[in-house]
């Protein structure tokens, strides 16, 4: 009798191990499905945050930006002498619209502006 | 008897004859000199001259001073026509000349002047400075001509003092400032007062003192005339022993902004002999300087103001630096009637001066015949064998320069009149009867010829075609100089292309960057 209760004891032992082997297999399986879900959904961010300042870098006016700072031209091949040719220096920041969104990127921009009249005016 | 009457009618055919061709002899000859002095003959009735009263206004004079009237009585090309509304929005156009130390303007309404509280001195030869035209809103992109409140910055060498005075009323120029030079100058030299932004995009002007004797470079902020730094360039590292003196800074100087902070940083002047100095400017207004070109074994007189950009050496000038930017000066020398064309390619890391024997004689350049849109232009690995560090070429010239050099896209443009036209007065600063245009790196011709043939009127300006093409064109009518204009190509070495504005007013990108934040 005694016997029958030790092996009965042992079977309820080795049932209660498997079932926590399984659920800890089962939980770590999840766990590691849920981390790899929360890199790509970063990598998500991080693309759409990037998509989002190229749209707004080409939606940028081909007009000269009011408030940009006026800054000698950097060094170039096809060079000008001033005043002809003016450059502007541009930082242009996407902003984040969701606080759980990835940083926001950011864009050094120049301008060249050339001063020119236009065909058949007279000064 | 018949003798006798064919010599009466002899001598009344040649009396009727003579007396009507004497007179018309006469006339010629009085119109040759009209024509010959026609220049020289008073200005215009119209103009107005106006005296410096204690209030710092000016007033109208009803008799003007002792004026030169040797002066040019049309526009001279020394600024470009200014177009501008009044209060009233009336267009208007306002074009300045400093002769001799007078500030004479030409617009719609009136001819004007404004004269110092004494004559002019005495020159020996007509003295022209640029006066700085300043405009409180000038228009960016296509010049509309929409501007207002012109103001004006010139030397006034009778008193030998710069002024700074408002032209928004014509009729009654206001004097904002006036700042005398503090040395004595043994020989009167007009200067171009040059316009810089230091820091916190304050505007500032570097003006010379002309005297061998003390070489100075003073920095004076445009707003309000108040002298910010006196530069003493007496001493400098030459790398020689004793070192040579400078000589009289007539030209005026050039700065660069390397940084691309908003304040020049880099200031080059070349005395009267050839001696060209580079000063670094540090924010706090200490500087180094160093003679990183000594040209005067050529015996050459530099007076002509300096022209400075930062440029990228093309591939087969990469040896000329360790970096490929370097600093390009363009200068003019005269020796005797002869003028040139020097262009410096300058590294920063220059150890020893630049001297004539570094430079590449490049007057072959007026010969060559180059197509447009060609590469190699003239085999220019055979043109440029440059030393390490140092770089350049001199062009003798077959004219006068009449108008300061332009860089346009890497091509260098100088309009110049044949010796011909020398005497005419006045027409030696308006017409040209050839324009250089020249690969900046190369001397070699960018068009049909390196020195085309063509009349101009100056002053010219930078103008687009409807299909975005550029052109040159004179300012007073708007006639075509020079169309399509041609840049210079990262192509190859001597390579040139077209020229269309919508390429050239663009956003670039410098750089992409991600914004973490640092907790």
């Amino acid at each position: 009798m005694q016997a029958k209760g030790f092996v009965l004891v042992v079977c309820l032992c080795f049932i209660v191990m498997v079932s926590a082997m399984a659920f800890s297999a089962l939980t770590i399986s999840q766990l590691s499905q849920r981390i790899g879900m929360a890199g790509q959904l970063q990598t998500q961010r991080y693309l759409s945050m990037k998509l989002k300042h190229l749209q707004q870098l080409q939606q940028l006016s081909a007009k000269p930006q009011a408030g940009a700072g006026s800054i000698s031209c950097p060094a170039q091949l096809a060079v000008w002498s001033e005043p002809q040719l003016q450059c502007q220096l541009l930082q242009l920041q996407s902003v984040a619209s969701d606080p759980d969104d990835a940083e926001p990127w950011g864009t050094l921009l120049w301008r060249t502006d050339l001063t020119v009249v236009v065909a058949g005016g007279v000064s | 008897m018949k003798g006798l009457f064919l010599l009466i009618k002899f001598s009344l055919t040649v009396l009727v004859l003579g007396v009507p061709l004497q007179l018309m002899a006469a006339k010629t000859a009085t119109g040759n000199a009209a024509a010959a002095t026609g220049s020289a003959a008073p200005a215009v009735s119209t103009e107005r001259y106006y005296q410096l009263q204690p209030d710092l206004t000016y007033r109208p004079l009803s008799h003007p001073l002792a004026t030169n009237h040797s002066f040019c009585p049309k526009p001279r090309p020394d600024t470009v026509p200014l177009r501008y509304h009044d209060s009233s929005g009336k267009p208007l156009w306002l074009q300045l000349s400093n002769e001799s130390g007078q500030l004479r303007w030409f617009g719609d309404t009136e001819t004007g002047a404004v004269v110092s509280g004494a004559p002019p001195v005495a020159l020996t030869e007509t003295a022209v400075a640029s006066p700085l035209l300043l405009t409180s809103a000038v228009p960016g992109g296509v010049n509309t001509g929409v501007a207002a409140s012109p103001e004006v910055i010139w030397h006034d060498l009778a008193a030998n003092q710069y002024q700074r005075a408002d032209l928004a009323n014509l009729h009654a120029p206001r004097l904002r400032w006036r700042w005398s030079v503090p040395l004595a100058q043994q020989s009167p030299w007009l200067q171009t007062p040059v316009l810089q932004r230091w820091q916190n995009q304050q505007e500032v002007l570097l003006i010379n003192s002309a005297t061998a004797a003390t070489p100075r470079l003073w920095l004076l902020q445009a707003d309000s005339g108040k002298m910010l730094a006196e530069f003493d360039l007496q001493h400098y590292a030459s790398g020689q022993q004793p070192p040579a003196a400078l000589g009289a800074l007539k030209a005026a100087p050039a700065a660069l902004d390397l940084d691309g902070d908003g304040a020049f940083d880099r200031v080059y002047q070349i005395d009267e002999q050839g001696q060209l100095l580079r000063l670094d400017v540090s924010p706090d207004l200490s500087y180094q300087s160093a003679l990183v070109a000594d040209l005067s074994a050529r015996h050459a007189v530099y007076v002509s103001p300096l022209l400075v950009v930062r440029a990228m050496l093309p591939g087969n000038l990469a040896t000329v630096a360790s970096r490929p930017a370097v600093d390009v000066l363009v200068l003019l020398a005269k020796s005797q009637s002869q003028y040139q064309l020097l262009v410096l390619f300058l590294a920063d890391d220059i150890s020893s001066p630049l001297l004539v024997s570094d430079l590449q004689q490049a007057d072959f350049a007026a010969q060559t015949q180059i197509p447009a849109q060609t590469a190699p232009a003239a085999a220019p690995n055979q043109f440029m064998q440059l030393k390490q560090g140092r770089a350049g070429w001199l062009l003798p010239l077959s004219g006068q320069p009449v108008w300061q050099p332009q860089l346009i896209a890497g091509v260098l443009y100088l309009p110049l009149q044949s010796a011909a036209q020398h005497g005419l007065l006045c027409a030696d600063a308006r017409q040209a009867n050839s324009l250089l245009a020249l690969h900046l790196y190369q001397a070699t011709a960018v068009y049909s010829q390196a020195e085309l043939d063509i009349n101009m009127q100056l002053p010219l300006r930078l103008a687009a075609a409807a299909d975005g093409s550029l052109q040159l064109q004179q300012s007073k009518d708007g006639a075509a100089v020079l169309e399509g204009l041609h840049g210079v190509s990262e192509s190859c070495a001597g390579c040139t292309e077209k020229l269309n504005l919508a390429q050239l007013s663009q956003w670039r990108q410098l750089a992409i960057y991600r914004q973490e934040e640092v907790y």
